[in-house]
């Protein structure tokens, strides 16, 4: 019923219909964009702000890395000084042993 | 005069003046929509941008886990080490071990001449334990003496024997703390070693609650039984020192030498006393809290 009403009363003055559907479209069309720019700008603002705390953050670990990077050297040296003298004290440690076995054989 | 349009002929206008209209604000929107195209690039260049910081901070975080696990590596050297060295001095003291050990100190530091014990020390690949006192204008020696991997022991901050240090056992332990908390701040370093300024006699008839004030506070401590004299004798020659010192030292399985880094005939004996030592079968270590030695 209601349909069929809408149509008659479309075709009473089509072309008027047609051209207020256009209008309507149109503005479907326009009112979105009056906000385009003023969101577009927004967003840049955040990203920047973004962009700009990932620049700072970056430039922060690439400073520890690089400082840990300078001990690194120090602390490789130190590591391979103790495990040299780790080594050197368990080979007194087997020395030791052989000793004991050396003994136990000549017991035998 | 031309008349104007009635409202009949207004209605007549009306679609055309709609599809007019309808068009100009189509028209504007796409004015609107292609002005906004740089700043939508700009706010697209800024994501992308923002991504590869991202990844790239992601891969720096990556780097500095790795590069952190390094001291790690070192603490688990060093710590088999003193366990090798534990191992070593239970097979000396079940006398299933050819060798001896001795522990070289050095007491009152540090001092300028300190640098020079740790270069003879150095060159001996030798490690050794300096029981020092606060002394903050020397906060380089200190650090030289931890970069050599060398022990610090704690011998209190002021060794002030004669003016209060064993006047009751607060004053001792609050001396003793005083230089802990100094080891601390500047190096943080946590020394549980310790040596009684003037041996642990000097202490007195508070000596045993001052041991238990150490091992409350985590403390292990030594005497000495072989020394050179060089805080005793004026003048000794490098000659008295090595001649007093070895007969001590060489008759113990577990020789700990007492000897103090201001002292230059010390220092010149020090080569000689190393490498005769280690003629002996004489393992040189650095005093540490679960030795043997230490009470």
């Amino acid at each position: 019923m209601l349909w069929h009403r809408a149509i008659s009363i479309f075709k009473k003055n089509p072309t008027l219909y047609i051209a207020l559907g256009l209008m309507l479209l149109s503005l479907v069309f326009y009112l979105p964009s009056l906000n385009t720019e003023a969101r577009l700008s927004e967003q840049k603002v955040e990203w920047e702000q973004q962009h700009q705390q990932h620049l700072e953050k970056r430039e922060m670990k690439q400073h520890e890395r690089d400082s840990l990077y300078k001990q690194q050297e120090t602390i490789l040296e130190d590591t391979q000084t103790w495990m040299r003298r780790a080594d050197e004290l368990e080979s007194y440690l087997k020395d030791a042993e052989e000793d004991t076995e050396n003994e136990e054989k000549e017991t035998q | 005069m031309r008349r104007l349009p009635g409202p009949t002929e207004m209605k007549k206008y009306l679609p055309a003046f709609l599809v007019l209209t309808a068009l100009l604000f189509f028209l504007l929107g796409l004015v609107h929509y292609a002005g906004a195209g740089p700043l939508r690039d700009q706010v697209n260049q800024l994501q992308k941008e923002t991504l590869i910081l991202q990844n790239h901070i992601a891969e720096l975080e990556e780097e500095i886990a790795r590069l952190e696990l390094l001291p790690q590596e070192r603490e688990l050297a060093q710590a088999r080490y003193f366990q090798a060295a534990k191992n070593l001095e239970q097979e000396v003291a079940e006398g299933i071990s050819p060798y001896r050990i001795a522990y070289l100190t050095f007491d009152d530091g540090p001092f300028q001449l300190t640098y020079q014990y740790l270069k003879v020390l150095e060159d001996h690949d030798a490690l050794a334990t300096f029981f020092v006192l606060g002394k903050p204008d020397y906060l380089d020696v200190y650090q030289a003496i931890l970069e050599r991997g060398h022990t610090l022991g704690n011998h209190t901050y002021s060794h002030k024997i004669r003016n209060g240090l064993y006047n009751n056992p607060q004053s001792f332990l609050s001396d003793v703390k005083k230089l802990d908390a100094f080891l601390w701040e500047n190096f943080q370093y946590q020394s549980r070693v310790f040596r009684f300024p003037g041996g642990s006699r000097s202490a007195g008839e508070i000596k045993e609650e001052c041991i238990e004030a150490l091992h409350e506070a985590g403390y292990g401590w030594v005497d000495w039984n072989a020394l050179t004299r060089d805080a005793e004798i004026r003048g000794l020659t490098l000659e008295a020192a090595y001649d007093y010192v070895m007969p001590l030292a060489t008759s113990k399985d577990f020789a700990v030498l007492l000897m103090h880094d201001f002292n230059s005939a010390s220092l010149g004996a020090l080569p000689t006393i190393i490498q005769h030592l280690r003629d002996q079968n004489y393992v040189l270590l650095p005093l540490f809290r679960e030795s043997l030695v230490m009470k």
